[in-house]
């Protein structure tokens, strides 16, 4: 028979038996029939306002929120009052959420791409399909090349841990998130020393303390006497909202003195009562300046130069090596500028402050009680060397006296509630898997399969290594260390949700390449992306499959915080999901159906989509270890309970009593943090803070729980044996080199190292011609330094936002927008419409976009004045394009871009599309293969620039 | 979205053969197509509706033009083959899906609210609208009630009831869902729709896209055409 | 005694975050390009010496207001009982006369907001009213301490409530133990442009008072 008329004749029952849907039932397909009383219940609740408590999710400060909604939209954005995170207030970008919801750019329904990668072109598809479609692709990847081959990059932290859950059950060890491509660096001392994460200044207020008569007070008081932020923007960058008011009131309360380490005057700097501005990829040498300066002019004796409080040694080991260590480069010079390491004169050389500056930080912060050095995302978390700064903060703080102090500084990660439980699905990386290694079949866990911590660069690298992708995808995975020591595996399979790694996982340029690669029979050598998000951003352009995610006020689950006190909140969902998207949950639950019906015995209703039919019940298996951490602490928080057990449960049942002690286990169990729970309470749990956690609560003497490392002390030496056991945060990484017969990583190679260092260690960053020999050279013909740093409200999520167009922020964002016209979100006066969308002519100049911030006097000399369309090029030939910022709040040799704001290629972006043209793409201009010796993380703000008039 | 309907069984008591035929009219067979088109784009059964609208019996004859001349383009991409297909999709998705802005945007809202938004007052006055007459969006569909894919759901709801009603004498039924459908038709879909449709038709020269957004407005044009009382 | 409201910020704990800007576009549904309240943010000096100044600005709520004293409409734009100067939409004939008599550009007109007011009886005193058709004449906006707000009982504006340097201090200036009362006899703080003689009641505590030369301007693009 002809095809087509048998196409015909098949089209022709397929409309047939369409049809006969109309037979059943109502005939409807989206609507349905309601009952006189169901009709009557919905009429009555229209009109009423309801008020929810959440949190945020526009960036990763995560406020507590209350939003009030009226008939089913979001009407107005609050802070809750109950969280002292942000203690009722609400930022810019926060109060701009409806602008983001009900945006006209955001993802409306599945799509399937059918042009090239990159094209941008799509057809719509209903979920059945999208996910069929997807399940299909997984199915035969790990079939073909095992499930390892997949990655699954959750992008935002937040909601992670239902797509961590369902891709670890599938398989795959290889799921990561947004902390690879955050700061990792930064984290690595406390990571390595005390087993926690980010440092931040003791601010948070109110304070809830247990009084001497057993009851609880709330403590506004402010303590803290120094603050240095040492490349970090609270003001600006990640808007930590108690840090943003705490550091304000405690100048004014406490007689806090703060000083900014920054190369541009951040807006933190402009508070500050001194902003001392060094060259770019410094702060380990500032740092070691202080801590040289701090022990050689440390007199006990003299309450002037009283630096060291050297009771740190009871609750910390290794001390003494790690001085030695540290002394040993003071007799040793260096080949930049011949000077001895770590001495004043060689820091004034390198970081271009003067002796004297260094001199007085150092002094100032030994001498000031109690104070907080905390160091930042924008200096050592993106050096390529920001490590060595990161472990000399760490010591700096701690033998000053200052870590844990009322005032000093604070681990978040020890003091925040712990959540995830066994939701996040982690027991999955545990299950045996067998693969075929040089015809043995050889056996291990799913977890010996992960491409970085066992793989062949960056072992160590315990966030992930995103930034390495583009060549995972090009050239492979090599597993180098465990059981499965010489597999290879391909990267098959990208599930990324939230994340827009395209554009932001170091430069753009090489992630185009990669996944455009295809093999020689013509096929991606990806086989499968999948972007999940609520925003079209240029990774999508890339994307086969698009699903369309719930928007943050659409979804619930827990704040993801760093707070300085313990707390816990819950982020409601305040309306239902848009168009055709669907929650995080409702995701991985039909992923999961899809691939069981398809065959994988691996995914199971137990574990999904029987286990969690609401949205409440996976968060309340991730609330279930709230809070989890240890009865500790000076005052102790429960003084009638056993000091050092673990607590569990909800405040309330806590101070009622109404709990069981588990001796064996050594925990304090009361009722359970749940969703109920928090909805009754504004949505928030507090528990009592304490200070000094390291030492007993009624002697000076360690506890045995804090920090949790391997010693339960600060370990200053990171491997060591003793009493026939190995410690220290290296120890596990230096034995899978020596069980591979001392072969090395690539990353630690590329610095001289062959194993990870037993205590301090330094190296050079890299593209510093100021500090690193290697670079010396390309400083004549590319004279600036060119860093970057985040501008809070002008990152992918917001840049479509115009309340936040309106704000000049900093050098980075400024009105030097040329004309345009575009459709725009609008406010509504009167009327019970928050929002209105308009086509809208935006005059130049008004409108805030992404610039080149310089230094006034270097734009002079390179005859070039605010506005002036520039070219910037390095020294790998990359160029991009932006209008001068030119500002007397500029270190001269420095060049500042926002993280984020130029050059967006998608036209999702709505406003800042319309300016990508003269906006700069920092990325552009990092190194892609300058990823960090230990963590692999991309040298953001290491890189040198030629800048001339466009 | 899944297309199972979860309603219960169908009232009434007319017998399945003059039921079938009843909700094989071309008026109904076209609005079915429309919706499932604009619900959840091209697919085969869009095709096929059209198909077999264009030899169903029943409606105005400009109805059973714009039906043959869908019938026509359908014809001459069956003809043109697979490539036609798929461009039809992405043809559709660039119109009114994403994920860029689209030059035509299928909710009453963004054309009838100043807000030009979705989720507006406009949003809730469709809603009470439906629920008025008994019906509301399924709890697991999630676009807002004013998307032309719910609307034209709601719309073949009332035109099948006024079939089946008059069919089986049931005169007072009847005479409710016709009004229900002139005033939702008339007073609401009139007042956007051509404009979407204008924003459609100016934005492609696809032929089946063309033929089925004017199928769309001679619908319209029908209802106003005709007695309210039907 | 009626309060007596007032407001006062603290330039020493504003950080520039500008959340009293947005906070208000979102309670008030301000458009794009129109203002009720904006912080001036001000780069000035040269290296290292460079300075950045934060200034939030709003209406000053003047106890000697020229913008009511220019307005034709008797009570479309008047004192409150409460202090603020407020505007009355149903009465406002959007003249704009009170925009430029404005000296620090606190008002504005509402671009989606047409006027009810019947214009035609004020076209006598006020000519250039006939030169815009009737359905083009929008009523002026501006800073009304959130009076929606006040009235639903929530003693705060939005842009003190989302203040996160807690450097906005919204209150009665005629309760002597409140707050702002406090503040303002403790620490003597200074209005803009005491100058132009209108009485403010809205006050900066400014350490560096070159904020006010640095950071100066319209509230609104004039």
């Amino acid at each position: 028979m002809d095809i087509k008329v048998s196409r015909r004749e098949f089209l022709k029952s397929a409309g047939y038996a369409a049809s006969a849907t109309a037979l059943q039932g109502s005939g409807l397909l989206a609507l349905n029939t309601l009952t006189a009383s169901e009709a009557k219940a919905v009429q009555l609740g229209m009109g009423t306002y309801q008020v929810r408590y959440t949190a945020d999710v526009m960036c990763p400060a995560e406020c507590g929120m209350e939003m009030w909604v009226q008939n089913g939209r979001l009407a107005k954005i609050y802070g809750n009052k109950a969280v002292p995170m942000n203690d009722g207030a609400c930022c810019a970008k926060g109060a701009s959420g409806q602008q983001l919801i009900y945006s006209p750019y955001r993802l409306k329904h599945p799509l399937i791409r059918v042009g090239e990668r990159g094209e941008g072109k799509f057809r719509q598809a209903s979920w059945d399909e999208a996910i069929d479609l997807i399940a299909r692709k997984l199915t035969d990847i790990k079939k073909k090349y095992g499930a390892e081959s997949v990655v699954m990059d959750a992008g935002d932290v937040t909601d992670r841990d239902h797509y961590h859950r369902l891709f670890f059950a599938y398989g795959t060890p290889n799921c990561v998130e947004h902390g690879a491509i955050c700061d990792t660096p930064r984290r690595h001392g406390p990571k390595l020393m005390v087993n926690g994460k980010r440092w931040e200044p003791d601010l948070m207020r109110p304070q809830l303390v247990r009084q001497a008569d057993g009851s609880l007070k709330h403590d506004w008081t402010y303590r803290t006497k120094l603050i240095v932020y040492n490349g970090w923007n609270p003001f600006v960058a990640t808007r930590i909202a108690y840090e943003s008011r705490g550091t304000v009131a405690a100048q004014q309360e406490s007689g806090c003195k703060v000083i900014v380490v920054d190369p541009a005057l951040s807006n933190t700097a402009a508070k500050a009562d001194m902003w001392l501005a060094p060259r770019a990829g410094t702060d380990g040498d500032l740092f070691g300046a202080m801590l040289r300066y701090i022990l050689e002019n440390d007199n006990q004796s003299d309450p002037a130069h009283k630096y060291i409080d050297w009771n740190f040694k009871k609750y910390s080991v290794g001390w003494d090596e790690f001085e030695a260590a540290f002394k040993s480069w003071w007799t040793k010079n260096d080949p930049i500028n011949g000077l001895p390491y770590f001495s004043l004169d060689w820091a004034a050389g390198r970081t271009g402050l003067t002796k004297a500056q260094i001199q007085e930080v150092a002094h100032l912060f030994g001498i000031t009680k109690p104070a907080a050095l905390v160091w930042g995302m924008q200096s050592p978390g993106h050096h390529f060397n920001g490590y060595c700064a990161s472990i000399i903060g760490v010591a700096l703080n701690v033998i000053t006296g200052n870590f844990e102090a009322p005032g000093g500084v604070i681990d978040t990660e020890l003091v925040k509630s712990d959540k995830g439980g066994s939701a996040t699905g982690k027991q999955f990386k545990k299950r045996k898997v067998v693969r075929r290694l040089a015809g043995k079949e050889v056996e291990g866990e799913v977890e010996h399969l992960h491409m970085d911590a066992f793989g062949s660069k960056f072992p160590a690298a315990w966030d992930d290594v995103v930034a390495d992708y583009p060549d995972v995808i090009e050239n492979g995975v090599e597993i180098r260390y465990g059981p499965f020591r010489g597999h290879r595996y391909p990267m098959k399979g990208y599930v990324l949700r939230t994340g827009n790694s395209v554009y932001t996982g170091s430069a753009p340029y090489a992630w185009q390449k990669a996944l455009a690669a295809k093999d020689a029979a013509g096929n991606h050598k990806l086989e499968l992306m999948v972007v999940i998000d609520t925003l079209y951003l240029e990774s999508a352009l890339y994307a086969d499959v698009i699903l369309p995610e719930a928007s943050y006020a659409e979804r619930q689950s827990v704040a993801d915080i760093y707070p300085s006190h313990p707390l816990i909140y819950n982020r409601d969902a305040v309306i239902e999901p848009l168009y055709e998207s669907k929650k995080p949950i409702e995701i991985m639950n039909l992923l999961a159906k899809r691939l069981a019906d398809l065959g994988d015995t691996d995914l199971k209703g137990a574990d999904f989509w029987q286990k969690y039919r609401t949205e409440e019940d996976f968060v309340n298996e991730m609330l279930a270890p709230a809070p989890g951490k240890a009865n500790i602490g000076t005052p102790l928080p429960y003084p009638k309970y056993p000091e050092g057990y673990t607590i569990i449960g909800n405040p309330e049942s806590l101070e009622k009593g109404d709990v069981t002690i588990d001796d064996a286990k050594k925990r304090i169990i009361g009722k359970p943090v749940t969703v109920e729970w928090l909805r009754a309470n504004k949505g928030v749990a507090v528990w009592p803070m304490s200070w000094y956690r390291y030492k007993k609560s009624n002697a000076d003497e360690p506890n045995g729980v804090f920090p949790p490392t391997s010693t339960h002390r600060i370990e200053f030496k990171f491997d060591w044996t003793e009493g026939g056991k190995r410690f220290g945060g290296y120890r596990s990484y230096n034995e899978k080199i020596e069980k591979a017969n001392n072969e090395s990583p690539e990353g630690l190679k590329r610095v001289g190292f062959k194993k990870y260092p037993p205590t301090f260690f330094w190296f050079e960053t890299v593209w510093n011609p100021h500090t690193n020999p290697e670079y010396a050279k390309y400083g004549k013909d590319y004279p600036f330094q060119l860093i970057c740093g985040k501008v809070h409200h002008a990152m992918s999520g917001t840049q479509m936002v115009p309340w936040l167009g309106e704000l000049k922020t900093e050098g980075t964002w400024q009105p030097l927008n040329n004309a345009f016209e575009c459709e725009l979100p609008e406010g509504q006066a009167v009327g019970r419409e928050p929002i209105k969308a308009v086509k809208k002519k935006i005059k130049a100049n008004s409108y805030s976009v992404g610039t080149v911030w310089m230094n006034n006097g270097d734009a002079k000399r390179l005859g070039l004045k605010t506005g002036d369309l520039v070219v910037v090029t390095n020294p790998l030939n990359r160029s991009t394009r932006g209008k001068v910022f030119a500002s007397g709040g500029m270190r001269p040799g420095v060049i500042k871009m926002g993280f984020g704001t130029g050059g967006r290629f998608s036209p999702g972006l709505g406003p800042a599309y319309q300016s990508r043209s003269y906006t700069p793409l920092h990325n552009e201009m990092v190194d892609p293969t300058a990823l960090s010796p230990i963590m692999g993380f991309p040298a953001f703000a290491d890189m040198i620039v030629a800048v001339r008039k466009a | 979205m899944s297309l199972a309907t979860q309603d219960r069984a169908t009232e009434g008591w007319l017998p399945a053969a003059a039921a079938d035929q009843v909700v094989r009219s071309r008026p109904l067979l076209a609005i079915d197509l429309l919706r499932r088109l604009f619900l959840f784009g091209p697919s085969d059964e869009v095709l096929g509706l059209a198909l077999t609208a264009a030899e169903a019996p029943g409606g105005t004859p400009a109805l059973a033009n714009a039906v043959d001349a869908l019938r026509v383009a359908t014809e001459a991409g069956i003809d043109a083959g697979e490539p036609w297909m798929s461009e039809l999709a992405v043809e559709f998705t660039r119109l009114i899906v994403g994920p860029a802005q689209t030059p035509a945007v299928p909710y009453a809202s963004f054309y009838l609210s100043p807000s030009r938004l979705v989720m507006t007052e406009e949003t809730l006055a469709v809603r009470r609208r439906y629920v008025d007459a008994g019906v509301a969006r399924r709890s697991d569909v999630r676009i807002p009630d004013d998307h032309l894919g719910l609307e034209l759901d709601f719309v073949y709801f009332l035109e099948r009831a006024i079939a089946l009603a008059q069919a089986s004498g049931d005169d007072d039924t009847a005479q409710a869902s016709c009004g229900r459908r002139a005033g939702f038709v008339r007073g609401h879909m009139s007042q956007w729709v051509p404009r979407f449709a204008s924003d459609v038709l100016g934005a492609t020269s696809h032929d089946f896209i063309r033929a089925a957004v004017t199928l769309l407005l001679v619908l319209l044009l029908d209802e106003e055409a005709s007695q309210p009382e039907c | 005694m009626a309060k007596q409201y007032g407001m006062l910020i603290d330039l020493r704990r504003c950080i520039g975050c500008t959340s009293c800007q947005v906070g208000c576009k979102m309670e008030n549904g301000v458009p794009i390009g129109g203002f009720r309240s904006r912080v001036e943010i001000q780069d000035d000096g040269d290296y290292p010496a460079a300075k950045r100044y934060f200034l939030p600005k709003f209406c000053n709520h003047c106890d000697d207001a020229p913008c009511i004293q220019a307005c034709p409409v008797k009570g479309a734009t008047y004192k409150g009982e409460d202090g603020a100067v407020l505007v009355n939409r149903d009465l406002c004939i959007g003249c704009a006369r009170c925009v430029p008599a404005c000296p620090y550009g606190a008002r504005y007109l509402h671009e989606y907001l047409p006027i009810k007011n019947n214009p035609k009886p004020y076209v006598k005193d006020v000519p250039e009213l006939a030169k815009t058709p009737v359905k083009n004449l929008r009523v002026v906006d501006k800073c009304d301490f959130c009076s929606a707000r006040l009235e639903a009982g929530q003693e705060e504006t939005a842009c003190a409530r989302n203040c996160f340097g807690k450097a906005i201090v919204f209150g009665d200036l005629a309760d002597p133990n409140s707050r702002i009362s406090k503040l303002v006899a403790s620490e003597k703080p200074d209005v803009r442009h005491p100058e132009f003689g209108t009485k403010p009641r809205v006050y900066y505590i400014a350490p560096d008072k070159k904020v006010f030369d640095a950071a100066d301007g319209s509230l609104n693009p004039s």
